[in-house]
């Protein structure tokens, strides 16, 4: 008997590591948060404030960008995502 | 094992060797499935109209490429016949609308699965039961093979199991097969007509909710009752603001199936499509002050207790607001089918205001009749 597999195959997608910057320092960190601030428990835009804290503290050049995505559900739409191609490192998350 | 660990599969088999080859590899949610064998899916494809190596696009959250004979395997794993063919392709295109956000409806801690609703005369071509056990297949082949092959394609195409990358909490037994068709016999106008779409040869509908929960109509007068129809509508309201669903926390849109009889008694007594909306809408709301609350029980009416996904209409510093579970009366999406015996409604909430909202689909002309168009 011939299968046929029922598995689709990879898409041909460039994933290619975003450009790294080598040895150069650092100027401009993004926040994406997938969520806003809830009034009870933990939430992303409030542990990113305190990340800001400790990081400007150590790297007093460093400057920040916050984002929160409209739909906790969806991906980042792509203008969001394109704002961030400008930073030198994205955090993103989600608290629980 | 995960989507990018693939054991390769022998693509010639002793047909005794496929039960056991399944579960190794993965390529079953635990039932048992047909082989996907090669003339099988020759013929699926075939039923498509469509050529096998066109593309439906990527399937989340793998991301992996289905085309139509990808597609077509999965349908003769689940027993579909080609004429079931068009069935699956629409669900699976109108699933990939951007609104109904298929890769949140996967993998979402949140009970729902994309429940798909055939309607119009594809239910009597396709030989669809709309009576008895209307939500577990009702004894018909098409409606548990057509659910049955929209979750095996987005089990092994999309990837779409348990923990890694699903996070559903509790489940949904729905998710292993959830497919309806709507009752020829409806007082009103066919399900897809209310929603716009002209769809001679029938329609599908996709819209991503919980298993259903039954209204029985328990305790109502029903001898020369003219407020029968009002009266079961408010126990519809009831069920469909219940606490703790996503309806009744951040609206979206919600699902109420009517039998036969229910439908055939609120038509009797003058009521329309559009009235039960009108009303389900007005009085499927919850008191605000019940919704949220602080940590003493008393209502979390603050500013800082907003919910934002709420239209600026909902007055949130009231905790006597009432608040409709959802967005708009068009939202609330009515279907008449079941068994045509004792008045019964079921409720079907959604996954709320975060996606797999009801997108609906015309079916092309079955190939018998010379193709699709």
């Amino acid at each position: 008997m011939e299968l046929v597999d029922p598995r689709g195959r990879e898409a041909e997608v460039d994933r290619r590591l975003a450009p790294r910057r080598g040895t150069k320092e650092p100027k401009r960190i993004g926040f994406l948060s997938n969520e806003g601030e809830h009034l009870t428990g933990p939430h992303f835009p409030g542990y990113t404030r305190v990340l800001e804290d400790v990081l400007s503290e150590r790297f007093a050049h460093l400057t920040f960008h916050r984002e929160i995505k409209p739909v906790l559900s969806r991906p980042a739409e792509p203008d969001m995502i394109a704002q961030f191609l400008e930073y030198d490192g994205v955090i993103n998350g989600l608290a629980k | 094992m995960t989507t990018t660990e693939r054991e390769p599969l022998p693509l010639i088999i002793d047909p005794g060797d496929w039960p056991e080859l399944s579960y190794k590899l993965g390529l079953t949610d635990g039932l048992p499935t047909f082989p996907p064998q090669r003339e099988v899916v020759d013929a699926l494809v075939a039923g498509s109209g469509l050529a096998g190596d066109e593309s439906l696009g990527t399937l989340p959250p793998s991301g992996r490429v289905a085309t139509v004979r990808d597609i077509a395997a999965n349908a003769a794993m689940a027993g579909c016949l080609p004429e079931h063919m068009p069935v699956v392709l629409a669900a699976f295109d109108a699933m990939q609308a951007p609104r109904f956000n298929l890769a949140g409806v996967v993998a979402t801690t949140h009970p729902c699965w994309p429940l798909v609703v055939v309607s119009g005369s594809a239910v009597q071509r396709l030989e669809m039961a709309t009576g008895e056990s209307l939500f577990s297949g009702g004894g018909a082949r098409a409606n548990l093979a057509i659910g049955r092959a929209i979750k095996l394609a987005i089990w092994n195409i999309g990837g779409g199991r348990p923990h890694q990358p699903v996070q559903e909490i509790l489940g949904h037994p729905g998710r292993l097969a959830f497919c309806i068709a709507e009752a020829g016999d409806t007082p009103w106008q066919p399900f897809h007509e209310s929603r716009g779409v002209d769809a001679p040869h029938g329609a599908v509908t996709v819209f991503a909710c919980e298993a259903p929960q039954i209204g029985n109509p328990w305790g109502f007068s029903t001898s020369d009752n003219p407020n029968l129809g009002g009266q079961w509508l408010g126990m519809v309201a009831d069920q469909m603001s219940a606490r703790g669903n996503s309806n009744t926390h951040t609206m979206g849109e919600a699902m109420v199936v009517f039998t036969p009889s229910f439908a055939r008694t609120l038509a009797e007594q003058g009521w329309t499509r559009q009235s039960i909306q009108e009303h389900l809408w007005q009085t499927a709301r919850r008191r605000l002050g019940d919704i949220r609350l602080k940590a003493d029980g008393s209502p979390a009416v603050d500013a800082a207790s907003r919910y934002d996904w709420w239209p600026d209409s909902v007055d949130q510093s009231d905790p006597e607001t009432r608040v409709p579970v959802t967005w708009s009366p068009q939202d609330i999406h009515l279907v008449v089918s079941g068994a045509d015996s004792i008045p019964c409604a079921a409720m079907l909430p959604s996954w709320g205001h975060l996606g797999g909202f009801a997108t609906t689909r015309a079916l092309p002309a079955p190939l018998s009749s010379g193709g699709p168009k």
